[in-house]
């Protein structure tokens, strides 16, 4: 059960100095501003030869927006959690919601925009709720008040659900040509069955559905999660009717006959 | 009154279940029976730890289980040790510097093998996340550590791995201080390379690997 596909993804994004200056861009400045943003995500496109451009080469945007304390970091390092600013579950609550014209998110959407004026694909990749949580609240903390109030947590997970879906919407409002959706802490391996189960029903499953009925761009699910929805009834895979124009977005099952694409469907 | 065998097995229990406030209560209540805080700890709050391990390593138990079982174990600690005899309090444990170099924050990986060391009996001393070079060597000079457990989950990090290595070299402390590393990117070769003692796969295998490398000086502590 603690099998998970392997990642090749974490360090994927990584903007080395070279690049950034190539691009004009400092970092981590070029973090708060939208069109160094944009000329990253075309100079990291071109490097890696990838068809679209991704953004926002960190996993820390959403939790800035909650209120979370974060450092950019540098070209080595980039964005991270500095400190929990919520000392429990239930403090998640009372931070305000996301405003997506202000800060960092503010401008990774713009960026957005400006790829897509340029005629740039983009997708943008967004965190699930449990990495987002872990950079607002200590993950011990979040664990022992989910233990003992459910209910919490998935009035927590609902709430995500709400700001993810804005996030989500604003983004294909900017243009994205495609989402991406990976939870790195939300994973089986760390959750366990029973707490993924939760995840999944009260967070997961919704927000998916959302996206499916009311966005028309192509959601990219992290194998992780797609793996573990599959493994926990609730979700399956079926052969992709007609190859998506998203190329790299489409998800490969590892478990599909080479060269065949399957797609997860929920359950 | 209840046996100690009993309240043993429950607190070793509490832990293992994840009861937090079940194993307070079974720790004072352990101590008001006047049973000694040193078995309380070993035979019932470790026991329930070193379970819990167990239970991990079969994959019964997942991450977050094996935190909360940490916090239960935490939560009785903090109501016995404060009546270990003066001698326990004092008695000479392995220091062990561990952290997640500068860079990284994933620090879960880092908190599971501290919870098991110091099931196991080393004195661990915690700097965190996103630590800094220096500040490994600093601590394990200051504390008089044997030992320094590098975490990281980035490939753009682990080089900070190296360097702390290198440092350790340059301030005559190799030879004291043995390095352990762990994390997804890195492995046996890579602790080779960089000139790290040992690479731990796993939280638990981290403990048999601390040990080994300390055996000379465990034994003396406890000759």
């Amino acid at each position: 059960m603690r099998e998970e596909p392997a990642c090749g993804h974490l360090d994927a994004a990584r903007i080395d100095e070279d690049l950034a200056a190539a691009c004009g861009c400092a970092l981590p400045d070029a973090h708060r501003d939208a069109a160094a943003l944009a000329r990253l995500a075309v100079g990291l496109r071109r490097q890696n030869q990838a068809r679209f451009c991704s953004l926002p080469f960190c996993c820390t945007v959403e939790a800035e927006a909650l209120g979370g304390a974060i450092t950019l970091g540098d070209a080595t390092a980039g964005p991270r959690a500095l400190h929990p600013v919520c000392a429990s579950l239930r403090e998640i609550l009372s931070l305000p919601r996301i405003n997506f014209a202000e800060g960092r998110i503010a401008e990774v959407l713009h960026a957005c925009a400006l790829l897509d004026a340029q005629g740039e694909k983009v997708a943008l990749e967004i965190c699930g709720p449990i990495t987002i949580l872990a950079g607002l609240i200590d993950l011990t903390v979040l664990f022992r008040d989910w233990r003992r109030d459910e209910c919490l947590m998935r009035e927590v997970l609902g709430r995500l659900t709400d700001e993810l879906c804005a996030y989500a919407l604003a983004a294909a409002q900017a243009g994205v040509a495609a989402l991406s959706y990976a939870d790195p802490v939300g994973v089986m391996s760390i959750l366990g069955a029973p707490r993924f189960e939760c995840l999944a029903d009260a967070h997961i499953l919704p927000l998916l559905r959302q996206l499916e009925g009311g966005l028309d761009i192509p959601v990219h699910v992290c194998p992780k999660t797609a793996h573990a929805l599959v493994a926990t009834g609730r979700g399956f895979w079926r052969e992709s009717a007609a190859p998506r124009r998203t190329g790299d977005i489409c998800f490969k099952s590892r478990r599909a006959a080479a060269g065949a694409t399957k797609e997860l469907a929920l359950a | 009154m209840s046996d100690k065998q009993t309240l043993l097995r429950q607190m070793s229990d509490g832990v293992v279940n994840m009861e937090d406030t079940q194993v307070v209560e079974l720790s004072k209540t352990y101590l008001r029976e006047g049973h000694p805080a040193l078995d309380g700890i070993l035979g019932g709050l470790v026991d329930g730890m070193n379970r819990a391990g167990a239970l991990y390593e079969q994959e019964d138990y997942f991450v977050s289980e094996l935190l909360l079982c940490s916090d239960a174990m935490y939560a009785g600690l903090g109501e016995l040790q404060p009546h270990l005899p003066e001698s326990e309090r004092n008695a000479e444990k392995i220091k062990a510097v561990i952290g997640v170099v500068e860079g990284d924050t994933h620090d879960i990986g880092k908190n599971l093998v501290k919870i098991m060391m110091e099931a196991a009996g080393f004195e661990m001393h915690d700097l965190g996340r996103d630590v800094p070079v220096e500040a490994f060597v600093a601590k394990a000079k200051e504390v008089g550590a044997s030992l320094i457990c590098l975490s990281t989950l980035m490939t753009t990090t682990m080089a900070n791995m190296g360097r702390v290595v290198a440092l350790l070299e340059r301030e005559n402390l190799r030879e004291n201080v043995r390095v352990i590393i762990g994390g997804a990117p890195v492995s046996t070769a890579f602790a080779k390379k960089i000139g790290a003692d040992a690479y731990a796969e796993t939280a638990v295998a981290a403990v048999g690997v601390a040990k080994r490398l300390t055996a000379a000086r465990l034994e003396r502590a406890h000759a």
